[in-house]
């Protein structure tokens, strides 16, 4: 039953692909192949890509960055979100100052200041990335801390006054599911902002290639760095994550 | 043992706890039976802590309860529901009041876990998460975390809440097990006649709100009990009468 799902599943996935790519393949012959280029060129270039070493070093070099960039805004953000159940004057700060201004504060805009700040450097695009998912972390912190099963804590407050172990033992534990959650969405976010980051404002990575090839007007070139992009995203969403998931995260969610 | 004197409580402005005085000694099974509302649950959580005192004195073992850190040293507690951390494992569990106060587990206090585990026969299960425990399992596991470290007062807060009769009298017998081979003295709070009857020396029987002490009942016959005796049926016609009296009153 299930190996016949399977089946039923991978053939729809073939069928989408084939009708996707035969719809390109249209479009590039409507357009003569200036706009597109056909699926072959994209794959003949994906292929060249994959064969050129320097293209691991730029795709290493935007996977540091995103990873910097999520974990600088993961720990600021769940800083912030945690502080706000232990100092009233914090959760004020946080809910009416800090999350509404980089909620809403557009990415490109941090960009461009970084590139003045810091130019042509790591920063640039690690930071972008830090202040867009930092509010993530906030939010999922909050969701988190509202939902804590009190009543452990209170078990836990039996045996301690330290808020700090309390915090270590009980309630991060439980905020961990809240967590993966926000790195879940902000990795995401952060490929696409950090590919942006390097366009504006970086002399490596796959960003940076990527204004090479459209500066050039390489245009198979241009969308094999978009497949690329596809499969990493694809990679962390369909596979690495759910990994993750089922291996180390469902131990902490709570049945209620 | 444990020395409660003119307790009285108040959540606003009603009137929870009314100079509510009671001691217990060491090595006794005490029973504090009230019906829903008595006020019960405050008054446990005021002996742990978890309420501040308004009026009156607790103390543990000579040491009072505003010298919170010392005093929670001597305290054993076992809630309604196990309130067990579901990403630890049985082992875990019970090694939590050691985590939560020092930052290095140590090999005795490892060995103490187990000693634990063994004595709620929960051994074979160090590593099982609780979800992989039935309910009876979880609430012997969380009766292991209240005794590894050694507490002076057992307070068990209707600890066999939501559990069919079977499991419910099997842990009974195992709670009265566990007391005498630790030497612990137990209070234990429910709304079962039945079962105060059974596990206790003396009952304190609670009024409805403003919760006072009705009356103290000295459960005067030895282990093991039966559930069925003249004795037993008799003692809970006359709690059960104490009960009504309040409600004529």
């Amino acid at each position: 039953m299930q190996h016949h799902l399977n089946i039923t599943k991978i053939s729809k996935f073939l069928i989408a692909i084939a009708i996707v790519t035969a719809i390109w393949w249209l479009v590039a012959i409507i357009t003569k192949n200036q706009l597109f280029p056909t699926p072959w060129d994209a794959v003949k270039a994906f292929a060249d890509l994959l064969t050129t070493p320097s293209t691991y070093t730029h795709v290493l070099v935007t996977t540091y960055r995103t990873l910097a960039g999520t974990l600088a805004g993961a720990l600021v953000g769940i800083i912030l979100g945690i502080t706000t159940r232990y100092f009233k004057f914090m959760d004020t700060m946080v809910r009416v100052v800090i999350y509404p201004f980089f909620q809403s504060v557009p990415t490109v805009c941090w960009a461009f200041l970084f590139v003045i700040w810091f130019g042509l450097s790591d920063w640039t695009p690690i930071l972008s990335v830090a202040t867009a998912v930092m509010p993530f972390f906030i939010i999922n912190v909050w969701e988190g801390l509202k939902d804590i099963d009190t009543k452990l804590v209170e078990m836990g407050s039996i045996y301690t006054r330290s808020k700090g172990r309390m915090l270590q033992k009980i309630i991060m534990p439980m905020l961990n599911p809240y967590i993966f959650a926000a790195v879940q969405s902000g990795v995401i976010v952060a490929w696409k902002i950090v590919i942006l980051g390097e366009v504006f404002g970086s002399s490596t990575g796959m960003g940076y290639m990527l204004s090479i090839d459209f500066a050039a007007y390489h245009l198979p070139r241009v969308f094999a760095w978009t497949i690329s992009f596809t499969f990493i995203l694809l990679f962390f969403d369909k596979v690495f994550f759910p990994f993750i998931e089922r291996k180390y995260i469902r131990k902490w969610q709570i049945d209620r | 043992m444990l020395s409660i004197k003119d307790l009285s409580f108040r959540y606003g402005k009603l009137d929870v706890l009314n100079g509510i005085s009671f001691d217990v000694f060491k090595d006794e099974t005490v029973c504090i039976l009230g019906p829903s509302g008595s006020g019960k649950t405050t008054l446990l959580r005021l002996i742990t802590g978890l309420e501040s005192i308004q009026n009156g004195t607790i103390e543990l073992s000579d040491i009072s309860i505003e010298e919170k850190n010392l005093y929670k040293q001597h305290l054993g507690v076992v809630f309604q529901e196990p309130r067990l951390l579901p990403w630890r494992t049985s082992i875990e569990n019970v090694l939590l009041p050691f985590e939560l106060n020092e930052k290095k587990i140590s090999d005795e206090q490892k060995e103490k876990a187990i000693e634990a585990l063994k004595l709620v026969k929960l051994d074979d299960f160090k590593d099982s998460y609780p979800r992989e425990l039935s309910g009876g399992m979880q609430h012997r596991l969380a009766l292991a975390r209240a005794l590894v470290t050694d507490p002076d007062l057992l307070l068990l807060d209707e600890p066999l809440t939501g559990l069919d009769v079977n499991t419910k009298e099997e842990l009974q017998d195992e709670i009265l097990y566990l007391k005498k081979e630790t030497n612990k003295t137990v209070l234990w709070v429910t709304h079962d006649p039945q079962e105060a009857i059974y596990v206790a020396d003396r009952i304190i029987i609670l009024s409805e709100r403003p919760t006072v002490i009705k009356e103290i009942v000295p459960v005067e016959y030895g282990y093991p009990r039966s559930r069925l005796s003249s004795d037993s049926i008799s003692l809970e016609q006359h709690i059960r009468t104490i009960f009504n009296e309040k409600e004529d009153n």
